[in-house]
C-alpha cells in the first residue's frame, strides 16, 4: 500500500505552493471515498525513492470548529488517518499557526513541521530560532522556501523517515465541547505557544509595513470604495465587454462555421443516415457547442478573481463588502461566492465553503442561483435582439440588476424570517504578494474543469434528450415535432404561463429543458421554431410584455441540475435544498408575473 | 468594562477574557485572542466596520459587535 502524507496549514500559508512543488503537475481533484466534500491529493517520489498519495488538506486555523473545511481536515485524520502529516508553518506569524500545530500533535499521527516564507520574516526583522522550536515541539522542524525549492528535499527525507513507523494508530475523536471548555482548551494551547515563542522567536516592535501602506491607499476613508468600484468595473469590463465577447464569438464561428459544416460534410461522406446526421450536428453539437462558447467569459472571469485572490486584494474587498451585506444577512466572505456566480453557479456553491459562519453561508448558497450566471447570457441575447435592439445596454443591466436585486432581497427576507440571530465576521488580512501564476493558473483549471465537465456529460446528455423527444411520438414512431412526445410535455405545462403572457408549448418545453441547463433554453428554442430564424419565431410568439416575462423567469428559476447537486452538497440537506429549490420556482414566477404587469403596463 | 469594539484606531489593549460566551466567541479564541495577548487596532473599513487589528503578528479584521465580546484588561 502507498504511504499518504497529509499536508496541513493555516489558509494562505503558501500551502499551496508547497503542495505543487512536492507532486509537479500530477495533482488530480476527485471526491474521496466516504467524505462527500473533494480533497486534493497526488501521488509523488520523494528524495528517497519512497512513493506517496499526498494529501492537500484545506487550510484551516482550528481542528476543532464547524465550518465544512474543518469538518473534511478533521475527519480526514481521524476516519482514515494518513501516514505522516507536513505541517506548514508562515514564519510571518509563527502563533497562529503553532495553534494548529499543537492540535495536530495531540492527535498523535507522526509529524514534520516546515517552516516557510523565513525570508519574507527575516525581511521584516523577524528572526525564529528552528533549533529550539523543534527542540520544544519534539518534533523535526525544516526550514523551507517552496517557491524556490530550498529545503523541500531535507523537509520530504524527514517526511520519509516517519513513514518507517507505521503501525495501525487509533485516533480518539476530540469529545464534543462546552463553549467554556472550548476557550479554556484554546488559552491552555495560546499559553503554551508564548511558552515556546519565548524561547525562540524575535519579533522587533511591529511598525507599518510596505502591505500597511497600501492598506492605507486601498482601504483609506475616501479612496477604499472608488477604487473597489473601480476594480469590480474592470471585472466586468473585461469579461463581459468587447474582449471576452470578441472571444466568445471567434469560438462560436469556430463550432458553427467552421466545424458543424465539416462534421456534416464528413457524415455525408460516409453515407451516414440522415437520422444520425441530424442526431450528431443538431442534437448533440449543437447543445454542447452552444455551452462551450460561454467558456472564454468564465475563465475570464475566475482568472480575474483568482489573481485578486492570490495578490490579497480579494480579503480587502470583503472586508469593504461586509458592512453593506451585512444589511442584506450576508458577510463581507459572501462576496467572492456572489462574484464567482456571475460566471457559474456552480463554482459559486463550491466557494461559499469559505463563509465561516454557518447560517450565512446557507443563505449564501440558497441565493447565489439568483445571481446571472454567463450561460443565462445565451437566453438574454437573443430576446434582446429580438426585441430590444435599441437599448441593448439598458435592457442588460436591468436583467442583470434584477438578479442582484432578488438575490439581495431573498438574502434579507431569509435572515429576518429565519431570526437574524448573531453572526459573526473574522478575516485574517494577509500581507499583499505579487499573484504567483502557477497557483492562479491550477485554481483556473479546476473551476473551469467542472463546468466543461457539466457540458460534456449533463448537457450533453440531455440534448441528445431532447433532440429525442423531440423526433418520436408516444408510440416510439418517428413524428414531426409539433406531434412528438416533447410537444405533449409542453402543451401539458404550458397553461401554467399564462399568467405571464406566453401559453406557448414550445417555450413551456424550453423553460423544462432549463432545468437541465439554461443554455439548453436557447438550442431547444431554435430547434423548436426551426426552420424560421429563432429571432423571427420569437417575435411571432411572444409579445415584448411576454418576452420581459420570460426572460425575467429565465434569470430566477433553477440554473441547472448541475448547480442544484452542488447546492444540495455545500446544504448537506435535502430539506433545505428541497426548499430552496420551492423558493427559486416561486420567486421567479412571482416575478416574472410582476414584470409581466408592469411591462404591460408601460408598453 | 474595556472592550475592544470601543477602541479607537492607534489605540491600543490587552485582553483578559472573552465573555460572553457562546459558540460565535469560539472563532475569536481559534484566531489567538486569548488571555494576555496584545491588540493594536490599526484601523478601520471605510464604512467604520468591521475593524483592522494587529494581533500576534498579523492582521485580522473583525465587527466591532464580535470585538466587544472580548474584554480588555
Amino acid at each position: 500500500m502507498t504511504a499518504r502524507i497529509a499536508l496541513a496549514g493555516n489558509p494562505n500559508c503558501g500551502k499551496t505552493t508547497l503542495y505543487n512543488k512536492l507532486v509537479g503537475g500530477s495533482e488530480r481533484v476527485g471526491n474521496y471515498p466516504g467524505v462527500t466534500v473533494e480533497l486534493k491529493s497526488a501521488s509523488a517520489r520523494l528524495k528517497g525513492g519512497t512513493r506517496v498519495e499526498i494529501y492537500d488538506l484545506p487550510g484551516v486555523y482550528s481542528l476543532a470548529g464547524n465550518t465544512p473545511e474543518q469538518r473534511v481536515a478533521r475527519d480526514f485524520l481521524i476516519d482514515d488517518p494518513p501516514d505522516a502529516v507536513i505541517n506548514l508553518l508562515d514564519s510571518g506569524c509563527v502563533e497562529r499557526g503553532l495553534a494548529l500545530t499543537l492540535e495536530l500533535l495531540e492527535f498523535g499521527i507522526p509529524t514534520v513541521v516546515a517552516v516557510g516564507m523565513l525570508d519574507e520574516a527575516a525581511k521584516s526583522g523577524i528572526s525564529l530560532d528552528l533549533t529550539r522550536l523543534a527542540k520544544s515541539l519534539g518534533v523535526q522542524v525544516v526550514g523551507i522556501c517552496a517557491p524556490r525549492g530550498d529545503g523541500l528535499d531535507e523537509l520530504t527525507l524527514k517526511a520519509e523517515c516517519l513513514l518507517s513507523d507505521r503501525h495501525v494508530r487509533r485516533i480518539r475523536p476530540p469529545e464534543v465541547m462546552s463553549d467554556e471548555e472550548y476557550i479554556a482548551s484554546a488559552e491552555r494551547r495560546f499559553a503554551e505557544i508564548d511558552r515556546i515563542t519565548a524561547d525562540c522567536l524575535r519579533r522587533p516592535r511591529p511598525k507599518p509595513t510596505l502591505s500597511d501602506r497600501v492598506d492605507r491607499l486601498l482601504l483609506g476613508r475616501f479612496t477604499a470604495i472608488p477604487i473597489f468600484v473601480m476594480i469590480m468595473a474592470a471585472v466586468f469590463f473585461v469579461t463581459f465587454g468587447r474582449f471576452g465577447n470578441l472571444l466568445t464569438r471567434a469560438l462560436e464561428r469556430m463550432i458553427f462555421d467552421d466545424f458543424a459544416p465539416l462534421l456534416e460534410g464528413w457524415l455525408s461522406a460516409l453515407n451516414a443516415p440522415e437520422l444520425l446526421r441530424s442526431l450528431l450536428v443538431d442534437g448533440a453539437l449543437g447543445g454542447v457547442g452552444g455551452v462551450v462558447v460561454f467558456l472564454p467569459q468564465i475563465a475570464l472571469l475566475f482568472l480575474c478573481l483568482g489573481l485578486l485572490e492570490d495578490s490579497g486584494y480579494m480579503a480587502r474587498a470583503a472586508l469593504i463588502a461586509d458592512r453593506p451585506l451585512r444589511a442584506f444577512g450576508l458577510d463581507g466572505a459572501s462576496f467572492l461566492p456572489l462574484m464567482m456566480g456571475f460566471g457559474c453557479t456552480v463554482a459559486a456553491e463550491l466557494s461559499s465553503r469559505t463563509i465561516g459562519d454557518d447560517r450565512v453561508r446557507r443563505r449564501c448558497c440558497a441565493v447565489a442561483p439568483f445571481i446571472s450566471c454567463a450561460a443565462r447570457w445565451a437566453v438574454y441575447a437573443v430576446f434582446i435582439s429580438a426585441f430590444f435592439a435599441a437599448h441593448r445596454r439598458t435592457a442588460a443591466i436591468a436583467v442583470y440588476s434584477l438578479g442582484i436585486v432578488v438575490t439581495l432581497g431573498a438574502s434579507a427576507v431569509m435572515a429576518a424570517v429565519g431570526g437574524r440571530g448573531r453572526s459573526t465576521f473574522l478575516l485574517e488580512l494577509p500581507p499583499y504578494r505579487a499573484p504567483r501564476l502557477q497557483n492562479v493558473a491550477k485554481r483556473l483549471v479546476s473551476r473551469v474543469k467542472e463546468f466543461l465537465i457539466r457540458a460534456g456529460t449533463l448537457i450533453f446528455l440531455m440534448s441528445v434528450l431532447v433532440w429525442a423527444l423531440g423526433r418520436f411520438d408516444t408510440s416510439f414512431h418517428l413524428a414531426d415535432t409539433s406531434d412528438s412526445v416533447l410537444a405533449d410535455l409542453g402543451r401539458a405545462i404550458a397553461p401554467i404561463f399564462a399568467p405571464l403572457g406566453f401559453n406557448d408549448w414550445r417555450a413551456a418545453v424550453a423553460l423544462l429543458s432549463g432545468l437541465v441547463a439554461k443554455e439548453g433554453v436557447v438550442s431547444t428554442m431554435a430547434v423548436l421554431y426551426a426552420p424560421l430564424p429563432l429571432s423571427e419565431a420569437l417575435v411571432a410568439a411572444f409579445d415584448p410584455a411576454s418576452a420581459c416575462a420570460f426572460v425575467a423567469f429565465c434569470a430566477l428559476y433553477t440554473p441547472c441540475v448541475s448547480a442544484l447537486a452542488a447546492m444540495a452538497r455545500e446544504l448537506r440537506s435535502i430539506r433545505r435544498t428541497a426548499a430552496a429549490l420551492a423558493g427559486q420556482l416561486v420567486v421567479a414566477y412571482a416575478v416574472a408575473s410582476v414584470v409581466h404587469l408592469v411591462a404591460m403596463w408601460v408598453t | 468594562m474595556r472592550t475592544l469594539g470601543t477602541l479607537k484606531s492607534g489605540e491600543s489593549g490587552v485582553v483578559r477574557e472573552l465573555r460572553p460566551l457562546s459558540p460565535s466567541v469560539r472563532r475569536l479564541a481559534d484566531m489567538g485572542l486569548t488571555r494576555g495577548t496584545k491588540v493594536v487596532v490599526l484601523g478601520s473599513a471605510p464604512l467604520g466596520d468591521p475593524m483592522i487589528l494587529s494581533v500576534r503578528g498579523y492582521r485580522l479584521a473583525l465587527r466591532r459587535r464580535d470585538a466587544d465580546s472580548v474584554v480588555l484588561v
